[in-house]
């Protein structure tokens, strides 16, 4: 394995492949925090050559973490079908991206080639493209999944209503869902984050959700995103729910902050599928973000890009409904600006869908980053060009819960208009039958208006 | 024959026309009747453009014609988000847009912005810098806002006054604005509140490009009993400037997050400045008669 080169006379050496990794990720004020960014642009490109010149086995050999040591290594090592890994073990990083460009590669194509990789050959990969390149190789690849309704197919977007109220206040929440619906939006899902953290408290919120789904008969599946094992204790106790959520990032260690392990994974999975109501094969759904390792000191000196990557590997264990990450909430000290959100969720999107399951960006900022919804608008636009099934918006993009900015609700309709993506159908359908949408998909006369569900 | 005056005018009518028909929602081409298109805005005579910031969301309502005006209002009522705001095609009417843009950049502004050096002045303050070179070092590496400059170690050292109960500090936290609007009115009742429970304390510290964690340093250094730190929370398009109280007993660096008793939203939509003034020289007596704060304090 060669871990020098010379850039116009100058040599650069690393120590070994996660210096590499660090080094050749795009500049992100995460890994400049952690201490592992490239100092010069120069030494960022020469580790990228670096980078493209190792074998497809360096990089399996060398994994970010050790295997011993950590579970989310052995989830993504163990998951490697051996017989297209023996295929391709021998190619280069360059090797496997010039692959994914050809004409010849389709989607089911790269699809199965992916089925032989590791999280840190996708992570490597990615931070040898360019923007356009990860929209071009995404954008071949369907990953569909099934819910209540299914996700993913070519040409079909979903998007996630976020009711979210600062206190619960079932009103409030109900009001955002109207508000939400009568945009055309919710069908990835009607999520909530609650502000309680109680079986009490997110039992009752399912039921609330799951009689209102019944009521309207609308074609979308429903989720309160309390801790897993609140949802599972909730379950247990007969809640009605369609899926399971959980925040998960890209290191054992990481995850044990967040409460989680994998054997509660797994438990969770286990019981999901005999007592989900959604009835559907793909019940888990997971949030991810840049940065969260390093927030929790569980990075372990791996840079941001890759530990995200991994956390897509450990995600793929469950095939999960569709995985979000939310790439500018996690704050300016790991994705600092609008230049590095918009590469950040482009990479996350190209990331996800390597990884085999619908993937999704919510496309946000805080209030302390030098950004505006002018970026979220131009990201939302390169991701629907990207054919990224799941998005996520608020009314005016204002959660005010959270107290951040995503995408608008006005902003989803206007992304269909213009990419030629159309919502999942039969909800497009329900739409249609509350009179929300024409037979074209276009607007009617009542659609912004709430107050239709007051009837 | 037309002249180029009653053109120009009837052109002017049909623009008009559609585009009032397209923001009351009845799609192009049809012809509504005046009395179904909404008013034309009062325009006074002032010289002045309305404020648009003077409305809160839940009065904020933009639909011509909707199905259920009252139970639209009744909902609004719930939820402070961005409900009943209409659109021009599927694009948000103008005044919302513009509405957003001036709440951002106040948000915005309350980030990167410092506090008005004249106003630390006129409360008195001591100010303290942190080693952040500038706003965005600060934001980007939030660890240089909990490490006092050199000189700023040397003016706390200077300005310390032993065994003392409260020492209190200010800093800017995320919101510079959340320090200009609340100091003044918070003050002088939290001065007055440990002044009648008998608790010594003494001129406050302003800290700028400084987080929750530089009051651990300053505790160190002056070892008073109890640490106050006022710190401007991160702005919500809502709330630009609310004010966070993190109160330790004995703070050491490194510590514990837990060790810190928190009480949020401070501003005047949220627990008022005068009101929080009180609780929490009520709060730092507790710290300082059972000797911890935080968690541990909670469990007694």
């Amino acid at each position: 394995m060669k871990l020098k080169t010379v850039l116009f006379g100058k040599t650069y050496q690393f120590k070994n492949v996660n210096e590499v990794q660090a080094k050749a990720s795009e500049q992100k004020s995460g890994d400049q925090l952690a201490g592992l960014a490239a100092t010069s642009t120069e030494e960022r490109a020469a580790a990228k050559i670096v980078l493209a010149d190792m074998l497809l086995s360096d990089i399996r050999n060398n994994p970010a973490v050790p295997y011993e040591l950590d579970d989310v290594t052995r989830v993504i090592q163990d998951q490697v079908n051996e017989a297209v890994y023996r295929e391709i073990k021998n190619w280069t990083v360059g090797d496997l991206r010039d692959f994914m460009m050809l004409y010849s590669s389709t989607g089911p194509i790269i699809q199965r080639i992916a089925t032989g990789l590791t999280s840190e050959m996708i992570a490597a990969v990615t931070k040898i493209m360019s923007n356009m390149d990860l929209i071009y190789v995404a954008k071949k690849i369907d990953n569909v999944a099934t819910c209540v309704t299914t996700i993913g197919q070519r040409g079909i977007a979903a998007n996630r209503a976020l009711p979210n109220h600062q206190t619960d206040d079932i009103d409030g929440i109900f009001a955002e869902l109207y508000e939400a619906l009568a945009y055309g939006v919710g069908d990835a899902m009607l999520g909530l984050n609650p502000v309680q953290d109680t079986v009490e408290s997110t039992s009752f919120l399912l039921h609330k959700l799951y009689d209102f789904r019944m009521k309207w008969e609308i074609p979308t599946q429903n989720c309160v995103l309390s801790h897993i094992t609140t949802q599972m204790a909730a379950l247990r106790k007969g809640a009605p729910l369609d899926m399971i959520f959980q925040s998960i990032a890209g290191t054992q260690k990481a995850n044990e902050s967040f409460g989680v392990t994998t054997t509660m994974l797994d438990d969770a999975y286990d019981l999901g599928k005999r007592e989900c109501v959604s009835g559907g094969k793909n019940i888990m759904y997971f949030e991810t973000g840049e940065g969260s390792e390093l927030s929790a000191d569980a990075h372990l000196g791996v840079d941001m890009l890759t530990l995200e990557a991994r956390t897509y590997g450990y995600a793929r264990r469950y095939d999960p409904f569709y995985v979000m990450s939310v790439v500018g909430f996690i704050g300016p000290e790991y994705i600092y600006d609008s230049v590095q959100q918009l590469r950040a969720g482009l990479e996350e999107h190209f990331m996800g869908t390597l990884s085999l399951f619908p993937m999704g960006v919510d496309v946000c900022y805080t209030n302390h980053m030098p950004a505006s919804q002018n970026d979220s608008e131009n990201l939302a636009l390169l991701l629907a060009h990207a054919g990224m099934p799941a998005f996520v918006t608020a009314p005016m993009g204002d959660d005010i819960m959270l107290n951040y900015q995503l995408l608008g609700n006005h902003d989803w309709q206007t992304l269909l208009e213009l990419s030629g993506l159309k919502r999942v159908p039969e909800f497009e359908k329900w739409l249609q039958k509350m009179e929300i949408l024409d037979d074209h998909g276009m607007f009617t006369a009542k659609a912004g208006d709430a107050s239709i569900f007051l009837k | 024959m037309i002249n180029e005056a009653t053109l120009k005018e009837s052109i002017r009518d049909i623009i008009k026309n559609v585009i009032q028909e397209e923001l009351s929602g009845t799609g192009a081409g049809t012809i509504k009747s005046q009395s179904q298109v909404p008013a034309i805005e009062h325009r006074d005579d002032t010289g002045f453009v309305d404020d648009i910031t003077l409305a809160t969301m839940k009065e904020t309502f933009y639909i011509p014609d909707p199905y259920d005006r009252e139970g639209y209002m009744k909902m609004k009522e719930f939820t402070s988000g961005r409900l009943g705001i209409w659109r021009a095609g599927p694009r948000p009417l103008t005044k919302a847009y513009l509405r957003f843009l001036a709440d951002h950049s106040a948000a915005q502004n309350a980030v990167w912005s410092d506090v008005d050096a004249e106003l630390v002045k006129e409360l008195g303050f001591i100010p303290l810098s942190t080693i952040a070179v500038d706003k965005a070092e600060y934001i980007k590496n939030p660890n240089t806002g909990k490490k006092l400059a050199d000189e700023a170690v040397e003016t706390v050292k200077k300005n310390t006054v032993k065994n003392l109960n409260v020492q209190i500090v200010f800093a800017d936290g995320l919101s510079s604005r959340a320090i200009e609007k609340n100091a003044a009115d918070f003050l002088p009742a939290f001065e007055q509140g440990l002044k009648s429970l008998g608790l010594s304390f003494s001129t406050p510290f302003f800290v700028n490009n400084g987080r929750v964690a530089i009051g651990d340093e300053i505790g160190e250094i002056t070892d008073a009993d109890v640490i106050a730190v006022f710190c401007g929370e991160r702005p919500g398009l809502n709330s630009t400037g609310s004010m966070g109280a993190y109160i330790t007993y004995k703070p050491t660096m490194g510590m514990e997050e837990a060790r810190r008793t928190v009480i949020s939203n401070i501003h005047d939509q949220g627990t008022a400045p005068v009101e929080a003034g009180a609780q929490i020289a009520e709060l730092c007596q507790t710290m300082i008669k059972h000797k911890m704060s935080g968690v541990d304090l909670k469990l007694i």
